[in-house]
């Protein structure tokens, strides 16, 4: 079994998990506003060494790290509460349409609520337009939010340009670095951008642990009522053996292993393009993750791909509409402008430390035979992308009255 | 998420392909949505001799699309007719909610199959007369 699914999420390294039991038994209090008994305090120095250790990895103080339970939330927090605090500057927003939901979905709702949005198309490989982004700056524009790399087609977007923009005009400046923490390096003093997410469990630290980093000075306002911890901008008893894993995880990452991850992943890209035809990467060539190859995959569709390499032992994801719930396709792929039926085809391979080129091999041994078994009974041939006749829109309602 | 049967159909789905000289084809999809259909009849004496079809999509609509062409083959056109959605769904042991409408495409892939046969061959009848 392979597991090519880590900017979905990575397994939890045993050294993590190690370091996190502690704070299961014998470390169990909370960190405690009060001075507590000794449960307590040692609780607080774990949380506060996690602190230390996560701000050193992006040159930060520690007083500027939020924990907080997630991607999500840091985002809500961060877009909300920035947006709120800044009123008086403006009631202008900037995002681009590959954001996460969670950027995506509270800047919508903001916009409900009477501010002012404009979201930033990308270009083919997902890159938003830096001169674009400046020519939609006004007087009353209080935020930015640019995400640092994008989670399906990897693309990375130019945040040092865009943070020296924003911090010339005193505007608010947030990214989410879910995806690139740790894979890609991020000096805060160097950048000067205001707010940045980040996560735990894509770097084999637990799920339900993340931060925001709050640079001093940027007001951001807290978006839950509560108590007064993590300076009153994140009320509630911290998350702290997941906040220990989360410092575990990013004290384990290996001075080689983004270089590690570029290699697997150069290596996935060679294999393919000697195995596989009528397909095309997604996401920028070069400014992309180390970790992240991304196709779309001609004539055939995503889940079926997915369901017969997973029955092959391989996990991979896919952003077709079929594979969701919601039958919504990946909003990502239609942002760069791929039309839906190529869009169904899209794989995306996403590596960790625990990957190796046997694995890949193999995967591309399994993928090989999935593809052409498929493609033998698909209406689509090579070059086509819509049916000669298209048909009629069928009825998508699960349950109809008709004559059933 | 999906039953032993789907997953049977998806793993050796039965009656893929095309019919060059068809008596009968239904064109049944949508890009946007994922799903694409060409289902393809041969019609002999009132039956169904021979079935095929071409699914682009999910494990859903491919599995949908084979027990379709099996539950139809050697059936009488008006047995065929008979044929819907909910008969295909059954006879996979269910689909889940949200992958119901993958075997509405099938059902209705027949159907425009059969019409199509039905439309040629009135045709042939009034050029006749």
């Amino acid at each position: 079994m392979a597991f090519l699914d880590n900017a979905g999420s990575t397994r939890v390294d045993e050294r993590v998990i190690e370091a996190m039991l502690p704070y299961f038994r014998e470390s169990h209090g909370t960190a405690g506003m009060e001075l507590g008994h000794s449960r307590d305090v040692a609780a607080m120095r774990g949380l506060e060494n996690a602190r230390k250790t996560i701000a050193e990895s992006l040159n930060a103080d520690p007083l500027t790290i939020v924990f907080t339970s997630g991607q999500t939330e840091s985002n809500n927090l961060a877009v909300r509460g920035a947006a709120l605090a800044n009123q008086d500057h403006g009631k202008h927003i900037i995002t681009s349409s590959v954001e996460v939901m969670s950027v995506l979905q509270t800047c919508k709702a903001l916009e409900k609520e009477g501010f002012e949005l404009d979201i930033l198309d990308v270009d083919e490989y997902g890159l938003i337009d830096v001169s674009q982004l400046k020519k939609r700056i006004r007087k009353d524009t209080s935020l930015v939010s640019i995400q640092h790399a994008n989670g399906e087609i990897g693309t990375v977007q130019p945040i040092e340009e865009i943070a020296k923009i924003t911090s010339s005009r005193g505007i608010v400046f947030h990214s989410d670095a879910t995806q690139s923490y740790m894979k890609i390096p991020i000096d805060t003093q160097a950048i000067p951008l205001s707010l940045l997410t980040i996560d735990a469990h894509l770097i084999h630290g637990p799920k339900g642990i993340g931060a925001l980093f709050v640079r001093k000075g940027t007001r951001v306002q807290r978006i839950t009522e509560g108590g007064d911890e993590e300076r009153r901008l994140r009320p509630g008893v911290q998350n702290i053996p997941g906040a220990v894993g989360f410092a575990k995880a990013v004290q384990i990452w290996s001075k080689t292993e983004s270089q590690n991850l570029l290699s697997l992943r150069q290596y996935v890209e060679k294999r393919m393009s000697d195995a596989l035809v009528d397909y095309r990467i997604t996401g920028h060539p070069v400014k992309r993750l180390p970790n992240l190859f991304s196709m779309v995959v001609e004539q055939i569709e995503g889940e079926s791909m997915l369901v017969q390499l997973d029955m092959d032992g391989f996990a991979i994801s896919t952003g077709s509409a079929c594979s969701s719930k919601t039958l919504q396709g990946s909003h990502v792929l239609k942002a760069i402008g791929l039309p839906p039926e190529i869009a169904h085809g899209s794989v995306r391979v996403s590596l960790s430390r625990f990957n190796t080129k046997e694995e890949i091999d193999a995967f591309v041994e399994a993928l090989v035979p999935t593809v052409n078994r498929l493609r033998e009974f698909s209406p689509l041939k090579r070059g086509e992308y819509f049916m000669a006749e298209s048909g009629s829109d069928h009825d998508h309602e699960e349950d109809s009255s008709e004559n059933d | 998420m999906y039953t032993d049967k789907v997953m049977e159909q998806f793993k050796n789905p039965q009656n893929m392909g095309r019919i060059e000289d068809a008596d009968g084809v239904g064109t049944v999809g949508n890009p946007v949505c994922g799903d694409m259909l060409r289902l393809f009849i041969k019609v002999k004496d009132g039956r169904i001799e021979d079935i095929k079809v071409e699914t682009f999509g999910c494990v859903a609509a491919i599995a949908t699309s084979s027990m379709t062409t099996q539950m139809a083959k050697g059936k009488t056109i008006e047995e065929a007719k008979t044929i819907t959605r909910k008969m295909v769904a059954e006879a996979l042991d269910g689909l889940p909610p949200h992958k119901m409408h993958c075997s509405n495409l099938a059902a209705e892939a027949l159907q425009k199959a059969i019409e199509d046969y039905e439309s040629r061959t009135q045709g042939k009848k009034k050029e006749k007369n």
